[in-house]
């Protein structure tokens, strides 16, 4: 397993919600603030448009 | 490559000593290990070398090693100059720095990419390379120094989540500020509703007005008229009396004194009694029904002034004064349960509650607020109004009505009696001379101002109307005729009322229209802003990715930062605190993941748990190496590799000094690791340097 993935596995274990969960991904990943909010609200703007 | 040159000048006190790269070749390759004897430049290479990547600034470096820099470059013994460059493999990517000046403690770095060059600060190197300067002293000790690593790290995800936090916030603000359509559309919504209502209240302001115009009209000409009469009438008594008085003043010895008292005092109680009578006269109309009619002009027929000359009162006074009190008793007694009457209690009680509230913006079922619907109450008070006025009418008339009764039987029994008996016994009918008293006058001619001055007010409040005649009130007749059973001091009432609710009204309006003018320059200012991209999803950023980002950089930046400082400080054993327990235990986890493997007593074992607190490797057999137990070189060998290990995509540049405990099997797996690094492009530069009798420069880019 490389380190990349054990530093997100650290703190999948740490963490409890999955918002904070897919932040910390992302942060891991080097992505900036508005890549992260993007990205967070792409998958509610296709949520919304699949409803 | 490395690339690299110095001079440095030494003030030994005794002697000036000059050192230059003599025995270390000055190109080197970016894997290499270096061995010499003492003094001959190893470990001032490494120091020049962090000392240009910002190494004295890094507290992951060791504090001895970051002394030695910072002794380096003290000006007041040891004067430096330098410059290197290290570059990658393919030429893309090299960093160069450069001190020009012996005296000045500056230094220059730059970083070339792709080509392009840019002086690089501390912090963008930070962001960009990880520099591993160390000499593996104690390294079962320094095992725990890789948590300062992880702190480091965690120090910088913190910052990188508050980051995120401020731009959230940014984004949030600028929502806020931007177009929102919904808003705008609630907004025109409640500028139609505004508009709607002050159309409504300036209709019904009209009808009111119109209201007031007649009433006021029927009012000023009915009591005008009225007082005029009245003015006149008491003019005409006054006159009269004026001349009885003059004909007294002529005959006055012939009148017997008790006589003359007595005709006193009867004429001011019939005064009195007459302004009763009148009143009645003006009331009866109103509140007797029409079937009534014969009596009312049996009634207009009696004068009580004739009283005054034939000392009787007109035979049907008294008949149809009881007559009247048992009509309007039996109508009262009628009305005693009217539903009307009540109805009108119930809208006046509601009115007055409500008056204290009608400035709440609350909206009462039915989508009415409280001041429409205080104006629907008066609408229906105003409709059984009239019922009341007449109820009221018929409790004063017969008040009035057993006033004057009393009053007549006062008269008669003590004034028109006696007199009666006097005439007959005591004095021949020529010599009776009716004396009017001074008194008298003077009571009719303060009733004559008073009238006047009422007669003037009405005047000229009908001139002010228009001089409407009895032909303008046969055109709308339906509008007045229900005041026909007004009082004057109701119609004045009625009159007061219409003007407050008219004042209401116009304050109404006024209020409305800054509404108006304020909604219409938010909608105006709502209009010319751009719409936010993210406008929809105000709800989404607010109440779940701010709330978590917030609750991360907490945890971050408080919790995870408060748990590894108690370890770095061997206190973390204290604790009991389950989340703690739950961050260590992952942490030895990840630390094991980072040593990965250690060689204890010639074997190689996969490392599944380092407990830093009992100071314990666990091995994925179960084996358990303690930390004291294990070789010196083999505890060098698994801190170097889990100073390696590092989980960001940040460059590496690694120099280690004093590997010498570290045997060649220790230090393969070193040599490997950096191998691999450079394959995956992480590396920029690994050195590895180590005591030994002769200089040997030995690359190890791809063994």
């Amino acid at each position: 397993m490389s380190m990349e993935n054990s530093i997100k596995d650290l703190f999948d274990t740490l963490l409890d919600n999955e918002t904070e969960k897919k932040i910390m991904r992302q942060i891991l990943n080097n992505k900036k603030p508005d890549e992260i909010i993007k990205s967070f609200l792409d998958k509610n703007i296709e949520k919304d448009r699949n409803d | 490559m490395i690339e690299y040159d110095y001079e440095l000048i030494r003030d030994e006190g005794d002697e000036i000593r000059k050192f230059i790269p003599s025995n270390i070749p000055k190109k080197l390759d970016n894997i290499v290990y270096i061995e010499g004897p003492n003094s001959c430049g190893k470990s001032t290479l490494l120091n020049i070398l962090a000392i240009g990547l910002y190494g004295q600034k890094n507290e992951t470096i060791h504090k001895p090693l970051r002394i030695k820099m910072d002794s380096l470059l003290d000006e007041t013994y040891n004067k430096l100059t330098f410059n290197f460059e290290i570059k990658n493999d393919n030429n893309s990517l090299s960093l160069h720095a450069e001190k020009k000046y012996p005296d000045k403690k500056e230094i220059i770095v730059y970083e070339i990419k792709n080509g392009k060059k840019n002086i690089i600060t501390n912090e963008r190197f930070l962001r960009n390379y990880n520099l591993i300067y160390d000499i593996p002293i104690d390294p079962t000790a320094r095992l725990k120094q890789l948590l300062v690593d992880i702190k480091n790290d965690q120090i910088r995800y913190g910052n990188a989540v508050g980051g995120l936090r401020e731009r959230i916030n940014d984004i949030i603000a600028e929502i806020r500020n931007a177009k929102d359509p919904n808003i705008l559309s609630e907004k025109n919504k409640q500028l139609e509703g505004i508009e709607t209502k002050i159309k409504t209240k300036q209709r019904t302001r009209e009808l009111l007005k119109d209201d007031l115009d007649i009433l006021e009209k029927y009012t000023y000409a009915r009591c005008y008229v009225y007082y005029d009469y009245e003015w006149r009438k008491i003019g005409n008594r006054i006159t009269e009396k004026k001349k009885t008085k003059s004909k007294d003043k002529r005959d006055r010895n012939k009148v017997d004194k008790d006589y003359s008292e007595l005709i006193k005092g009867l004429e001011l109680a019939l005064y009195e009694a007459r302004k009763n009578f009148d009143k009645l006269t003006n009331q009866l109309d109103k509140a007797l029904p029409k079937e009534e009619h014969n009596h009312l002009e049996i009634w207009n027929r009696i004068d009580l002034g004739k009283t005054f000359g034939i000392f009787k009162f007109d035979e049907n006074l008294i008949p149809e004064i009881n007559h009247f009190i048992t009509i309007l008793e039996k109508i009262k007694l009628e009305h005693k349960d009217d539903q009307r009457i009540k109805e009108i209690d119930l809208y006046k009680y509601l009115i007055q509650v409500l008056q204290s509230f009608k400035d709440l913006t609350i909206m009462l079922p039915g989508g009415k607020t409280i001041s429409d619907f205080i104006a629907d109450l008066r609408k229906l008070e105003k409709e059984k109004e009239p019922h009341v006025i007449l109820f009221e009418n018929i409790s004063k008339s017969l008040e009035l009505l057993h006033t004057l009764r009393e009053q007549i039987n006062h008269i008669e029994n003590n004034f028109l009696t006696r007199i009666r008996k006097l005439r007959v016994k005591s004095v021949s009918a020529e010599s009776y001379v009716i004396e009017s008293s001074n008194e008298l006058i003077d009571r009719l001619e303060e009733q004559k101002r008073d009238t006047e001055k009422k007669l003037n007010f009405f005047e000229d409040e009908w001139i002010k109307k228009g001089r409407p005649t009895p032909d303008d009130f046969e055109k709308n007749k339906d509008q007045w005729d229900k005041y026909t059973g007004y009082t004057e001091e109701q119609l004045l009432h009625e009159i007061n009322e219409l003007k407050d609710e008219i004042i209401n009204y116009n304050a109404g309006v006024e209020k409305l229209k800054v509404q108006q003018g304020m909604l219409e320059k938010d909608i105006h200012r709502l209009e010319e802003k751009e719409e936010h991209p993210y406008q929809n999803y105000l709800g989404d950023l607010e109440d779940n990715l701010l709330v978590a980002a917030q609750t991360l950089e907490q945890k971050l930046r408080r919790d995870f930062f408060n748990y590894i400082n108690e370890l770095l400080k061997d206190k973390g054993k204290l604790s009991k605190d389950k989340k703690k327990e739950k961050y260590y235990d992952a942490i030895f986890k990840y630390l094991a993941k980072r040593i990965s493997f250690v060689r204890h007593l010639s074997e190689e074992y996969k490392v599944k748990y380092i407990d830093v607190i009992n100071e314990t490797i666990i091995t994925e057999g179960k084996k358990k190496i303690r930390f004291a137990d294990m070789g010196t070189g083999q505890s060098q060998s698994a801190y170097l590799l889990g100073k390696l290990n590092t989980s960001d995509d940040r460059k590496i540049i690694a120099f280690f000094d004093e590997v010498a405990m570290m045997d060649s099997s220790s230090l393969e797996p070193i040599y490997k690791k950096l191998r691999t690094l450079n394959q995956q492009n992480r590396l920029l530069a690994g050195i590895i340097v180590q005591r030994g009798d002769k200089v040997k420069v030995i690359s190890k880019v791809g063994k």
